[in-house]
């Protein structure tokens, strides 16, 4: 018995697959990959920080992280580490811990401010009245990313009114934008030279069997990847230049790189880029629908956009809600944003849809080409993140602020006003009035 | 000891007046565990024996069934106790969900624990080693038994009352099983010199058995368990 245990135990310890070891459920960022234990737990040495560093340092740089490891090597610092090692990420992101662990992946109490900032009262006496497990739930600080958050950008966009005079909706315009850069279309291989002029559709090159679809046919014929010559061959012959009927996210890299890499970072992709099969749609913690038509999907690229017609608008909406069944997808189809979406539907990318707020398109800008964040993460928790990115396109700041730190409002897909006020712009502009007072003060008295 | 009916008949045909005490020294039976005196004693019709009956009467009946009483309910104590919660604020001083979780008490009750599990097991070398039979086996069996119950109270302390998941769900199983149907052998071992019904010498045979069969895996479990929580 013992030797069948000992071989049965040892199979399964050694391999990748070591599910049977788990010592309790991975965090909802993680779960995708927790059989590869590998990615995480360096053999005998644990979780080494470098684990952590390797997927979110680039994300924590760009956001201009708040309390980076460096803030730590500070000796000033030394007496708050004591209390709690905050230049370790697993002091507070510990994993296999489902009953501690909350939003965010934070496994400590919602209060670990406390444990640097109790003499806070006493530097800023507005804030004498606020609790500590409030500090990163009322749209006012956040441990990492407080790009939306910093005083001076809460002050410059403090007048704002709920909805900006000119709303606008990054409109992703690839073909225009190979039209004005034909060295682009150059450098992602396709062969648009001859066919830039719009209504010219070349003949589809795929061989004679796979054309007996009329449907795909007629898809692609109205595509704009017909308008711009990406002709079958474009998609369907690999580096083998051999034919391939089913296609991967590989086969969009080469000219949508920027979509496949964020795609690759993201919530739907994230399998993929570790070498695990595809995330299954039923696999997904979230509420999802079990309807049998997609319960079964494995999420690349054309699970939600048609290879062949190119239907942004389908991707943009439908998409989504085929699959995700919680009680925010549900409400937006009678939420103001759904109404905008519709009322735009012969034009192209405008109004707000799904992917508008959690797959933001971004203009072309520093010699890239325009592209669709695919990452979730970007724009959601903490949803501040989207108040650049997303909400002040149309919205003010002030009620940007409002209506993510509501969930009611949140829960209604935005059908709702906030009631309740964030008063981090209140607070920052009262301090900045009792700046320039002081200021005035000493100037008169010299 | 293993010794046959045939043994024992032989060994009182041997004695005009056969008593407990001679039976012992002439087969071995009644030696080890105590739990076939009773039987030896209709036998020897020794129930109408004032001394016979002494002999049955001083054995610790009474001690084994409390601890094994005591077992019992430990482990049920770690099934029904809910999970440790974890603490809502930082602004409390010491906090126990955060001690459990730390290495070093880890380290320390779960080692701990495997060292009682180990002195435990010393019981059985009483079997094997012949040093060992200078000792009387009650005292061998009750050291066993309160070993395992303060193996108990640790594993409560190391889990945090948390049955745990997959791997160390199988562990605790088997740890839990162990303990119940050690408390059960012990329970009816201790109620052996009043009821020798066909059905409780079932049970505890059954029981004893089950006792012996679940600590083959749990050596295996346990340094898994150990590798797992180093390795990774």
């Amino acid at each position: 018995m013992s030797v069948g245990l000992t071989a049965f135990f040892s199979k399964n310890f050694t391999s990748q697959n070591a599910q049977l070891f788990l010592p309790d459920n991975t965090t909802s960022g993680h779960y995708q990959f927790e059989e590869r234990c590998d990615l995480c737990h360096d053999p005998y040495m644990g979780v080494k920080e470098d684990s952590c560093i390797d997927c979110h340092q680039e994300e924590l740089d760009s956001i201009n992280d708040s309390h980076p490891k460096k803030k730590f090597a500070d000796p000033r610092n030394a007496a708050r580490l004591q209390k709690i090692n905050a230049a370790s990420c697993i002091t507070c992101h510990q994993e296999h811990q489902p009953e501690t662990t909350h939003s965010m992946g934070l496994s400590v109490p919602g209060d670990f401010c406390f444990h640097c900032h109790q003499d806070i009262a006493e530097n800023r006496p507005n804030h004498e009245d606020f609790e500590f497990d409030s500090c990163a739930t009322a749209g006012c600080h956040n441990f990492h990313d407080n790009t939306a958050l910093y005083e001076s950008f809460l002050v410059k966009n403090a007048t704002l009114p709920d909805i900006l005079p000119n709303p606008k909706a990054e409109i992703v315009d690839l073909v225009a934008y190979l039209k004005v850069n034909p060295d682009f279309a150059d450098s992602i291989n396709v062969e648009v030279q001859n066919d830039l002029q719009e209504g010219v559709i070349p003949s589809p090159d795929a061989p004679e069997e796979s054309l007996s679809n009329n449907g795909i046919l007629s898809d692609w014929h109205a595509s704009p990847h017909a308008a711009i010559g990406v002709n079958c061959s474009s998609c369907h012959v690999g580096e083998n230049d051999k034919w391939s009927e089913s296609l991967d996210h590989n086969s969009c890299r080469s000219c949508h790189g920027q979509e496949v890499q964020t795609f690759l970072q993201g919530r739907h992709g994230m399998r993929l880029s570790v070498d695990l099969p595809p995330m299954k749609t039923l696999d997904g913690r979230i509420d999802l629908t079990d309807e049998s038509k997609v319960a079964h999907r494995q999420l690349d690229c054309s699970t939600c956009h048609d290879p062949h017609s190119m239907d942004i608008r389908h991707a943009s909406v439908n998409a989504w809600i085929e699959c995700h069944d919680d009680q925010h997808s549900k409400n937006y189809k009678n939420s103001i944003h759904a109404k905008l979406w519709e009322a735009t539907k012969g034009g192209k990318e405008a109004g707000a849809s799904c992917a508008t707020c959690h797959m933001p398109r971004h203009g072309a800008q520093n010699g890239h080409p325009p592209y669709v964040d695919h990452n979730q993460n970007n724009t959601l928790r903490p949803n501040e993140k989207m108040i650049r990115s997303v909400c002040m396109d149309c919205h003010g700041l002030q009620f940007s602020l409002d209506s993510l730190a509501d969930s009611e409002v949140i829960l209604s897909n935005f059908s709702m006003r906030s009631t309740n006020r964030v008063v981090s712009v209140d607070l920052s502009i009262e301090k900045l009035n009792k700046k320039k007072k002081h200021e005035k003060q000493k100037t008169d008295s010299k | 000891m293993r010794v046959t009916q045939k043994e024992i008949v032989n060994c009182i045909s041997q004695s005009e007046a056969p008593t407990i005490k001679l039976i012992s020294e002439g087969c071995g039976a009644g030696s080890v565990c105590g739990i076939c005196v009773p039987i030896l004693a209709q036998l020897t019709q020794a129930s109408s024996k004032n001394k016979e009956r002494g002999i049955i009467e001083s054995l610790p009946w009474k001690g084994l069934f409390v601890v094994s009483a005591l077992a019992a309910l430990l482990t049920m104590a770690i099934v029904l106790i809910p999970k440790i919660p974890a603490s809502q604020t930082v602004q409390t001083g010491f906090r126990f969900d955060e001690l459990i979780r730390s290495n070093s008490y880890k380290q320390i009750t779960g080692f701990t624990v495997i060292a009682l599990l180990v002195i435990g097991m010393i019981l059985t070398l009483r079997k094997r080693l012949k040093w060992f039979t200078k000792i009387k086996f009650s005292n061998f069996r009750m050291f066993h038994m309160v070993s395992g119950i303060l193996g108990l109270l640790l594993v409560g302390l190391h889990t945090g009352f948390s049955l745990g998941n997959n791997f160390n769900f199988l562990l605790m199983l088997n740890y839990l099983l162990l303990s119940a149907v050690g408390a059960m052998a012990g329970i009816t071992t201790a109620l052996s010199n009043k009821n020798q019904s066909p059905g409780s010498v079932a049970v505890r045979r059954f029981s004893t058995i089950g006792h012996i069969i679940l600590i083959w895996p749990f050596p295996v479990l346990i340094t898994y368990h150990v590798l797992m929580v180093y390795f990774y």
